[in-house]
């Protein structure tokens, strides 16, 4: 008797502890991976690109102005532009060619970032291919750059 | 070359000195008497983790976080798990 | 060079391939001679490995860009240090120390089991080289550290000035001790249920290594976190991310492993569920590695692609399936020998805390891979934002709290309430007074989640104080001893106890370091000519002069600031940026200014040719403390789990009679 009454709490505490998971990831802020080609208007996107060459050397003045950043990124696959403008941080690691991830919507066909939410990517940390000879820059086990 | 060739042939070999001598070298009355040093050692360690849970459990009571009935029984298990180490230890070192 | 080191890696698969077949075979009666022998080839095996860890060191010291790994991670003009550490850098690197940490905890093991627990020790050695082989086999056919080029370069490609950081040394391999520590207390899990062993005596034996493990996990952790602090430049140590919280799920089910361990001690209750949290702890060690190394959560990081996530897989797999096999298959013999009697009770306290830190594990798992599943089941990758683990974190974390103090302070068994108003009387006045004094002087309570952290400080604070007051009290009345001689005796005695609520006093520390920093933080932006002056959270700074430098490997560029509080001025400071020529990489150089009170720090975005000069301000209130709880809590923890001096003589005649009256 005593143990089925533990039995059934913990079953319903873990039942509830899951139920809230579940709300608080799906009813909060969700954010779909998608390149250049795939956010539509009216969602929040983690962008993945490529910087298009042409960012300007002083991006990371610019981003703390009050025009903010613009530049394009080029998806990764087919190569399609989009329109960035981003305010905040700059990663050291920004430039031309940079793989970069971030977040935020497309308003009038502008990808508006959200602050400090842009992180460079390192594509080849580990690579496995012998040829990559991309300038090398590992992003390090802990946290975004 | 040669230094790789003598050092890797190093390596080799003692690791398989290493994992061989137990088995070919001297044995007998050593590994004996190491058997049974190891057994007096670990009955030791078993006491010891005893007395310290004596120990230990008369602690929590003075503090308090032990009620009376609690601590009884609890310390009554302890002593007579030591008390049965303690008993096994003397006959082994053939003390009766 | 690459052959000596492929020749020891190789050698070290061999050695322990031959380790776990000598150490099954002692398991037969009269067999006692295999387990040396696998004890000699458990020594050979690190012996190899440290082999192969030197040869690689000389390498790298000695530019030897004929491999790889030399040349895409260091340079020729690269200080020693760095170069020792570019070692961890690489994929191939980071396992090869894995698995040098892994056969160097596996021989001191060995060693100091010599003569204990020698009906575990053939499974212990089995297991642990069981790990072994699988990481010499990446090494040897799948990753190796040795690998060489083609053609050799003049100069390597250098080490990412951000690397460049003392704490990035010495993070990867705290982190790694951590990680590789939980391999000791599993594997002797695995030994106890293989040998019907299941009392508590493979838990007290490796308890120093679970909380050593523990320690260096969670010191890996914070380490990481200030290097994020002082290196990315965007004010915060901790983003949740992928690889954070890979470092962050294993060391919360350490923790809660920790915990129920003394229920099991104590009570004999929670033995399946300790043997589940030790398989857990290590499986998601080795998840944390697989995640950091696989690339599959593509997020933050996206590390390459990489062939090495599918072996970990399959080796997580082999790992949680063979140990939930024999938990199933032992389960007759783990059940418990007492029940729960109070929800009111120290045992319960234990439990509560198990579920928020198995819970709050689970939470960040379930975060972690969320782009997995969903990219699984919906075909998008769809990530869960920051504000999901912060909306759980928080709760969880207060109540957790909130628990290190109400644990130490409950009996076992069953609480009268009387007990509990004698014991929690005082610290909830304090806590009261502490709330009124913190609306009263202190914009504490703006923030009520802040506000609620820093009024359970109080309370935990108070609740443990009274616990040491507590067993001073005991300890002085035992007599023989002063006041202060009756402190340092109770931590004598009681090593692990006094040692953990040190500890607990820590992550008090802690979480004021958490939630001034995260709920008073203050930033702005500056964009100031010379001589002129702007504000940011009450603090004026003065833009003094400017330096411009350039030698042949870097420019610099920096500004010197005036820093003004109420008009005196406070410290002058100064935030560079380096631009390296070579691979056009551009490194901030954070100027940060620490007191208790808060940190002022300052990131210079840019200095234009006409000498306009842009500049971030954070003013980020107690972050020092989170670094002052991380020396506490490596203290505590040191403490804790420092091994007893064995006594010489073990029981004296004198105990003999104690015991002997008190039956």
């Amino acid at each position: 008797m005593r143990s089925r009454v533990r039995f059934i709490t913990a079953i319903s505490v873990a039942l509830l502890l899951g139920g809230w998971l579940l709300y608080a990831s799906l009813g909060g802020a969700l954010e779909t991976y998608a390149g250049p080609g795939e956010v539509q208007s009216g969602s929040t996107y983690r962008l993945n690109a490529l910087v298009a060459s042409g960012a300007p050397a002083d991006a990371p003045e610019r981003a703390q102005s009050a025009e903010g950043l613009r530049f394009s990124v080029l998806d990764k696959e087919d190569g399609k532009p989009l329109e960035v403008i981003y305010r905040g941080n700059v990663p050291d690691a920004f430039k031309d060619g940079r793989e970069i991830v971030i977040t935020g919507e497309l308003k009038n066909g502008v990808f508006e970032a959200q602050r400090n939410s842009m992180v460079t990517l390192c594509p080849s940390k580990f690579s496995d291919n012998p040829s990559d000879h991309e300038p090398l820059v590992d992003i390090p086990d802990v946290n975004g750059t | 070359m040669v230094f790789v060739i003598i050092f890797i042939s190093a390596m080799t070999l003692g690791t398989i000195v290493l994992i061989s001598w137990p088995l070919i070298g001297p044995q007998g009355d050593a590994a004996r008497a190491a058997s049974r040093t190891r057994k007096s050692r670990e009955l030791d360690d078993a006491l010891n983790r005893s007395l310290d849970a004596i120990t230990e459990i008369d602690f929590d009571h003075r503090a308090g976080h032990l009620s009376d009935d609690d601590f009884a029984e609890l310390d009554e298990n302890e002593r007579a798990r030591a008390l049965e180490l303690l008993r096994r230890k003397d006959a082994q070192e053939g003390r009766v | 060079m690459s052959l000596v080191g492929r020749a020891a890696l190789l050698l070290a698969l061999a050695a322990a391939v031959y380790g776990i077949y000598a150490a099954l075979r002692a398991r037969q009666p009269g067999q006692g001679l295999w387990q040396r022998s696998a004890e000699g080839a458990v020594y050979g095996v690190f012996g190899l490995t440290s082999a192969a860890m030197a040869t690689m060191w000389l390498a790298l010291l000695t530019d030897q860009f004929e491999l790889r790994n030399v040349a895409e991670y260091t340079s020729s003009s690269l200080d020693w240090w760095f170069k020792i550490s570019a070692l961890w850098g690489s994929q191939a690197g980071s396992l090869l120390l894995w698995a040098w940490i892994l056969t160097g905890f596996s021989a001191a093991v060995v060693y100091l089991n010599r003569e204990r627990n020698r009906e575990l020790m053939p499974v212990v050695v089995a297991v642990l080289m069981g790990i072994a082989v699988f990481f010499t086999f990446l090494l040897s056919f799948i990753s190796s550290p040795f690998e060489t080029l083609a053609t050799v370069p003049e100069d390597g490609r250098g080490l990412n000035p951000l690397l460049q950081n003392p704490y990035m040394v010495i993070h990867p391999p705290l982190l790694y001790l951590g990680y590789v520590g939980l391999g000791v207390p599993f594997a002797f899990a695995m030994a106890a249920l293989v040998e019907k062993r299941l009392d508590n005596e493979w838990i007290s034996s490796v308890r120093t290594w679970t909380i050593f493990a523990w320690g260096f996990l969670g010191i890996g952790i914070l380490l990481g976190s200030r290097w994020a602090y002082e290196e990315l430049g965007w004010g915060g140590y901790w983003a949740w991310d992928p690889v954070e919280n890979a470092a962050f799920m294993p060391w919360l089910v350490a923790t809660a492993f920790l915990h129920s361990v003394m229920v099991q001690e104590r009570r004999g209750m929670l033995r399946i569920w300790n043997m589940s949290l030790i398989v857990l702890t290590f499986s998601l060690a080795l998840f944390g590695t697989f995640l950091t190394r696989s690339g599959i959560i593509a997020s933050v990081h996206a590390f390459g692609e990489s062939t090495l996530g599918v072996w970990f897989l399959v080796f997580i797999a082999v790992v949680m399936g063979g140990s939930v096999a024999l938990i199933i298959a032992r389960l007759p013999l783990l059940r418990s020998s007492h029940s729960l009697e109070s929800f009111i009770s120290r045992e319960a306290v234990f439990l509560y805390n198990n579920l928020l830190l198995i819970g709050l594990a689970f939470a960040v798992f379930w975060g972690t891979i969320f782009p997995v599943i969903s990219e699984t089941a919906r075909g998008t990758r769809i990530t869960v934002g920051q504000g999901y683990y912060d909306q759980i974190a928080m709760p969880i974390g207060i109540a957790l709290l909130i628990l290190t103090g109400v644990g130490p302070l409950i009996p076992w068994r069953k609480a009268s309430l009387d007990a509990l108003r004698r014991r929690f009387l005082i610290p909830l006045g304090i806590t009261a007074v502490a709330a009124v004094l913190l609306a009263l002087f202190t914009p504490a309570w703006d923030n009520w989640a802040a506000g609620l952290v820093f009024a359970s400080a109080a309370f935990v604070f108070s609740c443990i104080s009274s616990e040491y007051w507590r067993g001073i009290k005991v300890q002085h009345a035992l007599g023989g001893v002063s006041w202060p001689g009756a402190l340092l005796r109770l931590f004598a005695k009681n090593r692990r106890r006094y040692g953990g609520y040190l500890v607990h006093l820590g992550i008090v520390v802690l979480f004021i370091g958490f939630a001034g920093s995260t709920a008073f933080t203050t930033s702005g932006d500056l964009v100031l000519n010379q001589g002129q002056r702007g504000e940011v959270a009450g603090l004026e700074f003065e833009y003094e002069s400017s330096l411009r430098e350039r030698d042949e490997h870097r420019g610099t560029v920096g500004v010197n600031l005036r820093v003004f509080e109420d008009g005196d001025q406070i410290a002058t400071m100064k935030p560079r940026t380096n631009f390296y020529f070579a691979d056009e990489q551009r490194s901030t150089e954070i100027a940060i200014r620490s007191t208790p009170q808060r940190d002022i720090y300052i990131v210079l975005v840019g200095l234009s040719e006409g000498g306009v000069a842009r500049i971030s301000v954070f003013v980020n209130p107690l972050v020092m403390w989170i670094w002052i709880a991380g020396v506490i809590i490596a203290i505590g923890t040191t403490i804790a789990a420092w091994p007893r001096r064995r006594r010489e003589e073990p029981v004296t005649a004198d105990r003999r009679e104690k015991t002997a009256a008190g039956s």
